[in-house]
């Protein structure tokens, strides 16, 4: 028997009208299945498209913006939701985490009146019922002295510590599933540390599923279990996060991780990808990244490959074999030479 | 000669203390790195070696010569770009939205200049090359680049004055994965080439550790630990260092705290 995915979005894709008539491609044949209680890290550098998923997940595009293909929550069709079961969903079915938590945030309302407003609106509870409530989500968040944050307004606290409210307010809602969008990028590395720490342990005791979306794919990987890579508006490669570092096959996530120096090591020279990434629309008819792959042919420039499975993963690249067999050969000559 | 020495600086905001007796060295050449959390006092001591803050007490000398004062006149203000230039996280700001990189560049070589029209010339196409820029960018302004391509232009026109240290504060932080692995290439090289001495200021790790010889470690604005760059990361000797390391995620990172 399978269960229901929590969240299924199939041949999903997202449009842009332009001032002039035409329209431009933000997100293509996007394939993705979550299961309850899984995390699944979303990488992909500036204009990948990876906020516009989640914009497209929440159905909240810009006006100009629209979306294809289906995108099922606990098997209901999102896309449509009438405007009750759609506020539901937002209320109750998703959380939402940004990257910059001040610019989601009223400035002028204390913590304590931010954190309540949907308990007190949505279920009803009382002023004190809501603010006991939300000083225990604090605790909870590893803020102390909850009682007097809830008395402080935000810019007296600072940006990781407002990152804690924004995910204390997001677990008040009690959501199934968490979209974190960048959710630590405008951090310090050690409070990063600290509030992907919370949002690991709280999903795991509240079995919530969570979209992780984040540049770094160090990060996506010892915070996800699978990660899916993303290029020009499309997955280009998906697999667990434990096999990604040694069996990683599209050129593009091999080339995503010689990029990022090592912190144990110096690399003699970064193996830089040429070029720089471009969003879907300026994509040409062929693979998105055969620009700046060294393996291209006038093959891979014409014919969009499709996503296949290859090596325990699905991978986007019409000559994932052959490069395979070529890095193995080496590896396997490298070792014999040794 | 060593290129940077600073002494005993100190930088005082009314009463607080961004800047608390900091010391170090960097070689002819060198290249040392600075880490530590954010407000911890990095970008103030940039400031301070760049002339753009003066610092409350304590030296610093670029080349032997002390710039703890203030210049005196333009001919020290221009020894002074000449002798050290820096690059800011966001091109964006500090470059004249109007200009090409090209006359951005040639400014520059004009002001510090000596040089005839054709040897300017020769000199903006050695730059502009230098840093990998095409033709097509090079005559482009500002908005119209990508933020790596900025990026290229804001190195090229601090290299035009013939610096001998460049400060880079966060120089790289804001790039794209796969465009920030070219520019630190980039760094690498020019390094190599022109026996430039770095102060490079990061929150990341295993950027300085690619890119500098040392490592300073601050934390509110006090120099916690400071030395060989792979020494200092790999057996951190102070419990913060060890805190910075332990936060960087690598494969395996236990994220349970
Ligand atoms: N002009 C100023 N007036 C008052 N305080 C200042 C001024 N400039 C900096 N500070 C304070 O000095 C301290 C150090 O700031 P600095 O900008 O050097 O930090 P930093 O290490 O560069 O941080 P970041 O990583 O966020 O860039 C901070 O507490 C900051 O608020
Ligand atoms: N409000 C918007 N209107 C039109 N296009 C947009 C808007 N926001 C983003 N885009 C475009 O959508 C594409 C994907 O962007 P985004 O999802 O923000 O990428 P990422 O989050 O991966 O950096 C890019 O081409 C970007 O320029
Ligand atoms: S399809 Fe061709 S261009 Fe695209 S990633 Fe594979 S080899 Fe490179
Ligand atoms: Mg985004
Ligand atoms: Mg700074």
């Amino acid at each position: 028997m399978t269960t229901v995915p929590l969240l299924e979005l199939s041949s999903l894709t997202v449009d842009f009208a332009t001032e002039d008539g035409g329209s431009r491609t933000l997100l293509a044949d996007l394939d993705l299945t979550l299961a309850p209680g899984e995390a699944l890290g979303l990488v992909g550098e500036s204009g990948s498209g990876k906020s516009m998923t989640v914009r497209a997940i929440t159905r909240l595009l810009p006006p100009a913006a629209s979306a294809g293909g289906a995108i099922r929550f606990e098997g209901r069709d999102v896309t449509t939701m009438d405007a009750a079961a759609l506020r539901a969903y937002r209320d109750g079915g998703v959380g939402l985490v940004f990257q910059d938590p001040r610019a989601h945030i009223n400035p002028t309302r204390r913590i304590g009146a931010f954190l309540t407003e949907a308990l007190r609106h949505n279920r009803g509870l009382g002023k004190r019922e809501a603010l006991a409530r939300a000083e225990a989500v604090l605790a909870e968040v590893g803020i102390d002295e909850p009682a007097r944050r809830l008395r402080q307004y935000p810019h007296e606290v600072s940006g990781g510590m407002l990152q804690r409210v924004m995910i204390a307010s997001v677990l008040l809602a009690e959501p199934r599933l968490i979209l974190a969008d960048e959710p630590t990028t405008a951090l310090d590395v050690t409070i990063q540390r600290e509030v992907v720490a919370i949002l690991d342990r709280m999903r795991r005791e509240r079995g919530m599923g969570m979209v992780f979306i984040t540049h770094d794919l160090d990060l996506a990987l010892a915070v996800c279990g699978r990660v899916a890579v993303m290029y020009a508006g499309r997955i280009v490669e998906i697999r667990s996060a434990r096999s990604l570092h040694e069996r990683a096959a599209h050129p593009y996530t091999l080339g995503l991780l010689g990029s990022r120096p090592a912190i144990d090591a110096r690399a003699q020279r970064l193996t830089a990808i040429p070029g720089r990434p471009v969003s879907a629309f300026e994509a040409g008819g062929g693979c998105a990244f055969a620009p700046r792959c060294a393996f291209a042919t006038p093959t891979c420039e014409n014919e969009p490959p499709p996503l296949v499975p290859f090596d325990g993963g699905l991978v986007r690249c019409a000559r994932v074999e052959e490069i395979h067999a070529a890095r193995t050969n080496t590896w396997t000559s490298k070792e014999a030479a040794e | 000669m060593n290129a940077v020495e600073v002494r005993s600086l100190n930088k005082f905001f009314k009463a607080h203390h961004a800047v608390a007796d900091v010391g170090f060295d960097i070689p002819a050449g060198g290249s040392l790195g600075i880490v530590g959390e954010s407000g911890s006092g990095k970008t103030t001591i940039a400031r301070m070696l760049v002339g753009l803050e003066c610092p409350t007490s304590g030296s610093i000398a670029v080349l032997g010569r002390d710039r703890s004062r203030p210049a005196r006149g333009s001919t020290e203000r221009n020894t002074r770009a000449q002798e050290l230039q820096i690059v800011f996280q966001d091109p964006y700001t500090s470059l004249d939205p109007q200009q090409s990189a090209r006359s951005a560049i040639d400014e520059v070589l004009r002001h510090h200049g000596g040089r005839s029209a054709a040897e300017r010339a020769a000199r903006l196409d050695e730059l502009v090359d230098q840093v990998g820029l095409t033709l097509r960018q090079s005559v482009a302004r500002p908005r119209d680049l990508s933020g790596g391509q900025r990026q290229r232009v804001a190195i090229a026109r601090a290299l035009a004055t013939g610096p001998r240290v460049l400060v880079l504060d966060e120089a790289v932080s804001a790039l794209d994965v796969s465009i920030q692995a070219q520019i630190l290439n980039l760094l690498a090289d020019i390094r190599a080439d022109t026996g430039l001495a770095y102060l490079l200021i990061s929150h990341d790790l295993a950027v300085v550790r690619q890119l500098c010889d040392t490592v300073l470690v601050l934390r509110r604005g006090r120099v916690v630990e400071q030395g060989d760059c792979g020494q200092v990361l790999d057996n951190p000797a102070e419990e913060y260092t060890r805190a910075l390391r332990a936060a960087v995620p690598v494969q395996g990172w236990r994220i349970a705290v």
